[in-house]
């Protein structure tokens, strides 16, 4: 079963009129011709579409709370800064099939009624930068985008807003900072975008992957998405499949396939090597040894272990977990803000001790300490950056993977 | 009102409150950092106030949750007390070992806290043979390769070791001075507070980012070396001033309550520490007044005339104010009265006229004001107020800097004997003391005006609409007719502090919709005595203590007319002649020169 991938062409891009010959734009013609914002909103509710950014909000719900927010000016942001590492979903999406995300997006502001809408890009995604600036090009000439598009009365006007690649970035409040040419910092929550966004104003932040998803479902029901996956966590998704797999690469299927299936959709673990471990859903997902492969990774409430952005990365007895784990923190001090104590602190002096755990100078000290910080990482820092620095090594511990942390 | 439970004891509340404001208003403990009362909604950086409720999940930093209706908040359990705990330590290791040497050594916030909660020192530092002492403090360290030292402005210095990135002074340069000189720079660890691409404090030098530190990252340039080098080794004479509004706050550098009126004790004190004269700064406040009323007066008189005059005249006894329209609004540099500060105007005073009649060489004479306010350590070394080569003020202290030293010697503050002002420039009227205050200068300029204008006497001295904290207070005063004037005339004076109010009114001459006559502007909040140099912790309530005592000190002084001052009186009588004439103008006014950057 696919949705977001069927029409897609190896290596190569869907411009304007090979998207149209594959029945690109039609759901916006019914969208503008047929339906009302409501009736838009209603359908997305009915799909149960829910984010891929990671958090796995009810996009029906997000659009019905702006869409309510009447007589003001409202934005719809599309959110592309994918900079978690071992994703290239949203990227792989951008660079081959551009007017899917803006023909959702187009569908998205007309239901919630903004005018103004970004595409928040990661602005080392030069090659998805150029594909969507053409896209973007070819719709204002094909009046896909500017005023009276089609022939109705909605105007929308689009554009590209390139980030500096910042992981932080992607979490929408930064983002909407970042926008406004703030320090891209998080925001407290509430209130959220959706009442308080863009200049202050009611704004919608949908991740590229969802918007992708929605001409699907005008075109053929929410119903009918409704009924493919996982009951509370519908529709297909795209896995970012990498590591010691045989074929890496970008895969779509739907969201209830467990861990081990995912690996046979890349073909199956690497001749010769054996399956040591799997991190689902980038650096801050969870990590999975070759005993739990049984598990389905979904957005579902109750669900072990959460889907998150999609990467699927396979580890073989090859990959020293001690350095997987340094690069990790690594990573998450470099792409700390710096805004609150435990996370700018925190993430340091957790890179020092793994630092330590990697040269062999872990001490008792570090073994009393490294508790502390893992649970003041978890509990007290500003934006959920500082929990995700320490999903894995919180598995790590948990499963036993190193022995220095038995 | 609402009705919540804290710790399973319920308090009344109400709307719009927040859970940390609920707590203080009834004494439960909860540690803050990065909030402020004077910075409105807080940004929740330090997590030191993190609490649990009945509708949040999991911890939740009270200063930035609001209080609803059946709300439950627990501010200690096992979880809480790990949250501060662990962060404090986090933060405390990236500070830590400076303690001794520390100019906020026992004024630290982070410090106070830390020994509340009985932090440990070695927390996160690898304790295993492998590492030498070096290694480990290397380790501790290693977050420390940003340091930036600023100390290129004669007022502020800045040394970002002792940051806690609690970003109250982003904020209070911000909302309260909208003059932004700070910001973050860089993320990560590496992430700190500064200047844009770390060039030189360039701001208006007001101090307010030093009162709202909770360490000493940003402290005022200290003289206190200058001055004891002075006060030890050099056979010149020692000429001590005071500024109105620090005898009233001084005091709490040693516990006083706030608003205790310590000018004898800091007369007696300085006098200790080798001063040969002490003079009052009231006094010349005093002067600044007369020579200010005159001014208006003479400005009021051509706008009847029909000349064209800059108005609103604006006071000018505030340094940060002078350099903001200097740096910001040079075309307002007309408005700007001419007259010197009353620090300005007495230092030049007893440079000439006291060292004339004393028969003293002015370079034998060591000028050193004790003031409010880091500012005026800039004004001190401004081009215009010196002469042959010699700056009018040597060295300029701010309230904490004597504290400090009052310390530093030993002397034992609160039980001074009182001491008395040196005569001939000594005395005060309470005019002057209510420089000290926002609405003071404007309240004794009124009372001498009216005086100078109508020449009956003044019936009512109180002048209440322009006092209190708001931000800006605007009133308009009639001024009846008499036999000395002709028809009768109305004033319209504005009094703004801080200078995002006194902005208020510089947009509104931008709009040409002013039609006020006479601005008294402030730059900190309600004038010298929330002022940069004062002591600190500060807000509202301890800076409302000290208004009060300031302007009931004003009630119960015999001379409430600067220029019913008789030491006044007799400066002009002997030397100035008359106010605004050709010695007033070559000794106690001043000008202002063009300091907006150009951008090529």
């Amino acid at each position: 079963m696919k949705i977001l991938t069927k029409n897609w062409k190896v290596n190569q891009t869907l411009r304007l009129g090979e998207y149209l010959k594959t029945g690109g734009y039609q759901a916006l013609k019914k969208v503008l011709k047929k339906m009302s914002p409501e009736k838009v909103i209603k359908e997305i509710d009915k799909s149960g579409l829910k984010g891929r950014g990671g958090g796995g909000f009810f996009v029906g719900q997000k659009w019905k709370i702006v869409f309510d927010k009447k007589k003001q000016q409202k934005y719809f942001i599309c959110n592309l800064d994918e900079s978690e590492p071992g994703n290239f979903k949203d990227k792989t999406l951008a660079e081959r099939s551009p007017h899917q995300i803006l023909e959702g997006m187009i569908i998205g502001a007309y239901a919630v009624g903004a005018n103004k809408a970004f595409i928040y890009l990661n602005g080392t995604f030069k090659e998805a930068g150029q594909e969507l600036e053409k896209a973007i090009e070819e719709c204002y000439r094909e009046n896909l985008l500017g005023e009276n598009i089609l022939g109705s009365k909605f105007d929308l006007n689009l554009e590209i807003f390139y980030g500096a690649g910042a992981y932080i970035c992607g979490e929408e409040s930064a983002l909407i900072n970042s926008i406004e040419g703030k320090r891209g910092e998080p925001r407290k929550k509430p209130p959220y975008p959706c009442d308080w966004g863009l200049f202050g104003k009611p704004t919608v932040v949908n991740n590229a992957e969802t918007l992708a998803n929605i001409s699907w479902i005008i075109e053929n029901s929410g119903n009918k998405f409704s009924k493919i996956g996982k009951i509370d966590s519908p529709g297909t998704k795209l896995f970012s499949i990498d590591g010691a797999v045989k074929n890496p690469g970008l895969y779509e299927a739907p969201m209830n396939n467990t861990v081990e299936n995912l690996i046979h959709l890349a073909g199956g673990v690497k001749k010769g090597l054996a399956l040591k471990f799997v991190q689902i859903g980038g650096s801050s997902g969870r990590v999975i040894p070759s005993g739990y492969l049984s598990e389905t990774p979904s957005y579902s409430s109750g669900s072990e272990i959460p889907i998150g952005s999609g990467s699927v990365l396979v580890f073989s007895e090859l990959d020293d977990i001690k350095k997987i784990l340094l690069s990790w923190i690594n990573f998450f001090q470099r792409e700390s803000c710096g805004k609150c104590v435990p996370c700018r602190e925190g993430t340091f002096r957790l890179k020092q001790i793994l630092e330590r755990l990697d040269n062999g100078n872990f001490d008792k000290n570090d073994r009393q300490d490294l508790p502390k910080l893992i649970w003041t990482l978890d509990n007290t820092t500003f934006c959920p950056l500082g929990k995700f620095s320490v999903v894995a090594i919180k598995d790590v511990i948990k499963y036993k993977m190193v022995r220095e942390l038995t | 009102m609402l009705y919540i439970k804290i710790n399973d004891k319920n308090y009344q509340a109400k709307k719009g409150q927040t859970v940390l404001e609920v707590c203080r208003e009834n004494k439960i403990f909860i540690p803050t950092l990065c909030q402020h009362d004077d910075l409105g909604p807080s940004e929740g950086v330090c997590r030191m106030c993190l609490v649990k409720t009945n509708k949040h999940r999991g911890l939740v930093t009270s200063c930035q949750t609001g209080i609803e209706e059946g709300l439950e908040v627990v501010t200690e359990d096992f979880d809480i007390e790990k949250a501060r705990r662990y962060n404090l330590e986090l933060l405390w290791t990236d500070h830590f070992g400076k303690c001794g040497s520390c100019t906020s050594n026992g004024n630290c916030e982070l410090q106070t806290l830390a020994g509340k909660l009985e932090i440990d020192v070695d927390d996160f530092v690898p304790t295993s043979q492998g590492f030498t002492m070096s290694e480990q403090l290397k380790i501790l360290k290693e977050s420390l390769k940003n340091r930036v030292v600023d100390d290129k402005n004669p007022s502020i210095m800045r040394d970002n070791q002792y940051c806690i990135e609690c970003r109250r002074c982003i904020k209070t340069c911000q909302l309260i001075q909208t003059v932004d000189a700070y910001g973050n720079n860089y993320r990560n660890i590496k992430t700190n507070v500064g200047t844009p691409s770390e060039i030189p404090l360039d701001c208006i030098y007001c101090g307010q980012c030093v009162t709202h530190c909770p360490t000493a990252a940003i402290v005022e340039k200290s003289n206190i070396k200058e001055l004891n080098e002075v006060l030890l080794n050099s056979d010149k004479i020692k000429i001590f001033q005071i500024a109105p509004s620090v005898r009233f706050t001084a005091g709490e550098a040693f516990g006083l309550e706030p608003g205790t009126l310590v000018e004898g004790k800091m007369i007696t004190a300085l006098r200790k520490m080798g001063a040969d004269l002490v003079f009052d700064t009231t006094f010349s406040a005093d002067l600044t007044i007369v020579e200010e009323a005159n001014e208006l007066i003479e400005k009021i008189k051509k706008k009847l005339k029909g000349e064209k005059v800059a108005f609103p005249m604006f006071t000018s006894c505030c340094p940060s104010w002078v350099l903001y329209i200097e740096k910001y609004y040079p075309e307002l540099i007309p408005n700007l009265s001419s007259c010197r500060s009353p620090q300005g105007m007495l230092s030049s005073v007893i440079k000439t006229y006291y060292a004339e009649t004393k028969k003293i060489m002015p370079e034998n004479i060591v000028n050193i004001s004790v003031m409010p306010c880091t500012s005026k350590k800039y004004e001190a070394q401004r081009p215009e107020l010196a002469r042959n080569g010699h700056q009018d003020t040597d060295i300029v202290i701010t309230a904490n800097e004597f504290a400090r030293m009052v310390k530093q010697k030993g002397i034992d503050f609160v039980d001074l004997k009182e001491g008395k002002f040196d005569k001939a420039l000594g005395k005060s009227s309470g005019a002057g003391i209510i420089f000290g205050s926002t609405g003071g200068v404007m309240e004794a300029a009124l009372r001498t005006a009216y005086e100078q204008i109508t020449c009956d006497e003044l019936g009512v001295l109180d002048f209440k609409e322009v006092r209190g904290a708001k931000g800006v207070k605007t009133t308009e005063i009639t001024i009846p007719k008499s036999h000395c004037l002709a028809k009768e005339i109305k004033i319209k004076v504005a009094v703004a502090h801080e200078i995002r109010n006194a902005k208020k009114i510089v947009e509104m001459i931008k709009e040409g919709d002013c039609d006020f006559d006479f601005v008294e502007v402030m730059a900190c909040p309600s004038g010298c005595l929330g002022g940069g140099g004062q002591p600190y912790p500060v807000n509202e309530k301890i800076r409302a203590k000290r208004r009060k005592a300031i302007y009931e000190r004003d009630k119960g002084l015999p001379i409430r007319k600067s220029h019913k001052n008789p030491e006044v009186k007799e400066l002009y009588e002997d030397f100035l002649q008359e106010p605004g004439g050709h010695l007033s103008e070559k000794f106690l006014h001043t000008k202002y020169f063009d300091k907006k950057k150009k951008i090529d």
